[in-house]
């Protein structure tokens, strides 16, 4: 008894007057708090890898985006670029090789229906294998399904590393989410037709579940239409006759749903059967891709250092280069993690500044900066057989913008990206940069 | 929806008392199945969740036995608990009935209406003829040793055979970009999912261990194998829960109370549901 009164009772702070009698206003505070307005949040994590990894991993480059911007519901973006990998021995430790991977979209979930997907022109429905040290040409078709204004990047999933993204162009759909659809034809001769992907069967599965839902209702009603939880409690604690509980009648119903329940399964399975006469598994094997060739540059780049200086928000690297060509060459461009910083075009001049020009032209205007210079301030050509000490120099807002200055708190300071060439024909020859990255705070 | 029948009145209730126990029922019982569809929707959904979420995850060898597995820890709980306190064989079908509604609402609230995925992408599996099937099975037989071995272990069978009107016609073939693929690849490809790559997929791969292709045979098989010992223990789970242990709160001089003395402060077997006798009316 004295129990039950511990239990009960006397554990109740409320009842003794112990708990503050403003705990309500606390709990009205709470509540409150649940309704205060949300802002939206345009971004998806794009910012938030590791510099370190994004900056030393796979580097999207030339990508374009046809028909971005505004769109109505039904409209299509096409994505087109380069993905390049670093050789192995520059692949971050920390990341695995990827061995296996993926392309697709990031953008908030499913507002874009994807159309067509390539990787070095092969389709890429399922996953491709991939090769350190290579290039790929990638495309990607993106259907407008929801309006809205979305951000939407290329991104490759690598396997057992999760998804390195792309630079990302904002697009503005207008209309209403059912003005397109996805459609096309299914079977083994192309019999059915498909009008709208995303409702395709709908009807069907609400059917089925409906079915059931009834089925498991009646059988729940048949129950609790009498008597049921203290009465049926006290009856077998006190040992009323067993057969007042389940009786014979309770029995036939049993039977009766156990046949209705297996005719309904059986022969749902065995129309279905007869309904669909090629039912294939789920689709799983992966695709092997094959990159384009190396181009050979007559260039030979020897990362030595880089610095990021907090206050400047500047990022100095430094590197050797040599010429063993036949033409002189210009540095024009650095890029990293999707962002390009460029030298002004008329510094390069003729067709290599033209050429820089014309690649930057029509890029979002957030990943370019027109600011690299060269520390010593010698922009001459790197004549063929010329070794040159070089530090580029890129100062601009951005590297806070894109999280990373970050540089200077990861427990990998190293730094990475392209660095683009252009001889004075205009054509460009891309080499790769990873140094280790010091910082200076003054 | 009677207030009185052969149980009452061997009992010898009062019609007040009929009433109120009525009251009670009308009143705990559409809580008991919206409490245990929301718990289960939640183990169901971190167990079994990406295999129930997405149609291209359905495939012929995990689907059945991951959603098995995870199905009867729950469902068996359930009805072991509702058979041994109140013996009514409908455990499973109140748990899952509460598991599809709730997944009904996360499907078309969160997933449909909140992230925009169709739902020829997003619908659930239903559950709700294999446990039917088992209940009945237990209410035949009234062993728990028989639904075991002829209720639970077809369990998966009942699950896959019950789900495949509504998923035939998204494994029917068809050509995205010159690959044939099922539908239900397309639709995956289509609406796709952030961070949840098409290698990602923990579904069937053609491998040395697929044996002449049967593997919704072998699944169903393995499945319900697993299912029969997973449902013994779970029943037995479910004894613990039936007959509660208790003990007097040590906190209860934290709290304003008075501390238990040390012959309160015992587990005790029997302090709650008090046994109902006439010594205890």
């Amino acid at each position: 008894m004295k129990k039950e009164m511990i239990n009960t009772n006397q554990s109740s702070a409320v009842r003794v007057g112990f708990q503050s009698q403003y705990a309500w206003l606390l709990m009205i505070a709470i509540t409150l708090f649940t309704f205060l307005p949300a802002d939206v949040a345009w971004g998806h994590g794009e910012r938030m890898h590791s510099p370190a990894l994004r900056m030393r991993s796979i580097q999207f480059y030339d990508v374009t985006w046809e028909g971005a911007g505004d769109m109505k519901v039904g409209d299509q973006v096409t994505m087109e670029g380069m993905i390049y990998f670093p050789s192995k021995e520059y692949w971050p430790d920390t990341m695995k090789v990827p061995d296996v991977g993926y392309l697709q979209t990031s953008g908030p979930a499913a507002v874009f229906a994807k159309v067509e997907s390539y990787i070095a022109e092969t389709p890429m429905v399922q996953s491709g294998g991939l090769q350190l040290g290579s290039t790929y040409t990638f495309k990607i078709v993106m259907q407008a399904r929801i309006p809205g204004k979305w951000h939407m990047h290329p991104t490759v999933q690598v396997t057992g590393s999760g998804p390195i993204v792309g630079p990302g162009e904002w697009t503005n759909v207008t209309g209403a989410m059912g003005d397109a659809s996805i459609s096309g034809f299914a079977g083994q001769a192309k019999e059915v037709v498909i009008d709208d992907l995303g409702s395709y069967s709908v009807g069907n599965i609400v059917g089925w579940h409906t079915v059931w839902f009834i089925l498991g209702i009646v059988w729940l009603l048949y129950w609790v239409r009498r008597p049921s939880l203290l009465p049926r409690y006290r009856a077998i604690n006190e040992g009323v006759d067993k057969h007042l509980l389940i009786t014979g009648a309770d029995k036939k119903m049993g039977v009766m749903m156990l046949v209705v329940t297996l005719v309904l399964v059986i022969g749902g399975a065995l129309n279905a059967d007869s309904t669909h006469n090629t039912v294939l598994p789920l689709q799983t094997g992966n695709v092997p891709l094959t990159p384009l060739e190396m181009e050979e540059t007559n260039l030979v780049l020897k990362g030595i250092k880089s610095v990021y200086n907090v206050p400047k928000r500047t990022m100095s690297m430094e590197f050797s280069i040599e010429n063993r060509g036949d033409k002189p060459v210009k540095v024009g461009e650095f890029a990293t993690a999707g962002i390009r910083f460029v030298m002004a075009p008329a510094t390069l001049g003729g067709a290599a500044g033209q050429a820089l020009q014309d690649s930057i032209t029509g890029y979002p205007e957030e990943y370019i900066r027109e600011v690299l210079a060269v520390k010593d301030g010698n922009t001459s050509a790197i004549l063929p057989g010329e070794s040159r000490r070089i530090t580029l120099v890129a100062a601009d807002a951005v590297w806070e913008i894109q999280n990373l200055s970050e540089i200077v708190l990861s427990p990998v300071r190293r730094a990475g990206g392209l660095i683009f060439f252009f001889d004075e024909d205009g054509k460009r020859l891309r080499e790769y940069i990873d140094v280790s990255t010091d910082v200076a705070f003054n | 929806m009677a207030n009185s029948d052969a149980i009452t009145q061997a009992l010898n209730m009062s019609a007040n008392e009929e009433k109120a126990y009525r009251f009670f029922d009308l009143i705990v019982i559409p809580i008991i199945v919206i409490v245990l569809g929301a718990a289960f929707h939640l183990h169901y959904m971190l167990t079994a969740g990406d295999w129930d979420f997405w149609v291209d995850w359905k495939d012929r060898l995990y689907w059945p036995m991951i959603s098995s597995v995870s199905f009867v820890i729950f469902a068996a709980a359930v009805q072991g608990l509702l058979w041994k306190i109140i013996r009514m064989p409908i455990g499973m079908t109140t748990a899952a009935i509460g598991l599809i509604a709730m997944e009904w609402a996360s499907r078309y609230v969160n997933f449909h209406m909140w992230a925009y995925f169709p739902l020829s992408e997003v619908w659930p599996a239903t559950w709700i003829a294999a446990a039917i099937f088992v209940d009945c099975i237990l209410l035949v037989t009234g062993s728990f040793l028989m639904t075991a071995l002829f209720g639970a272990f077809f369990l998966p069978t009942i699950f896959v055979l019950s789900n495949y009107p509504m998923l035939a016609p998204f494994r029917i073939p068809t050509e995205v970009m010159g690959t044939e693929v099922t539908v239900a690849d397309w639709v995956g490809f289509t609406f796709q999912r952030g961070g949840s790559p098409e290698y990602l997929r923990i579904i069937e791969s053609a491998g040395m261990r697929v044996l002449g292709a049967e593997t919704w045979f072998i699944s169903c098989l393995f499945g319900g194998f697993l299912s029969i010992f997973i449902y013994m223990g779970w029943w037995g789970i479910s004894g613990i829960a039936a007959r509660p242990y208790s003990r007097a709160n040590p906190f209860a001089a934290f709290m304003g109370g008075e501390e238990p003395d040390e012959k309160d402060d015992k587990i005790t077997p029997d302090a709650y549901p008090l046994p109902i006798s006439n010594d205890n009316k």
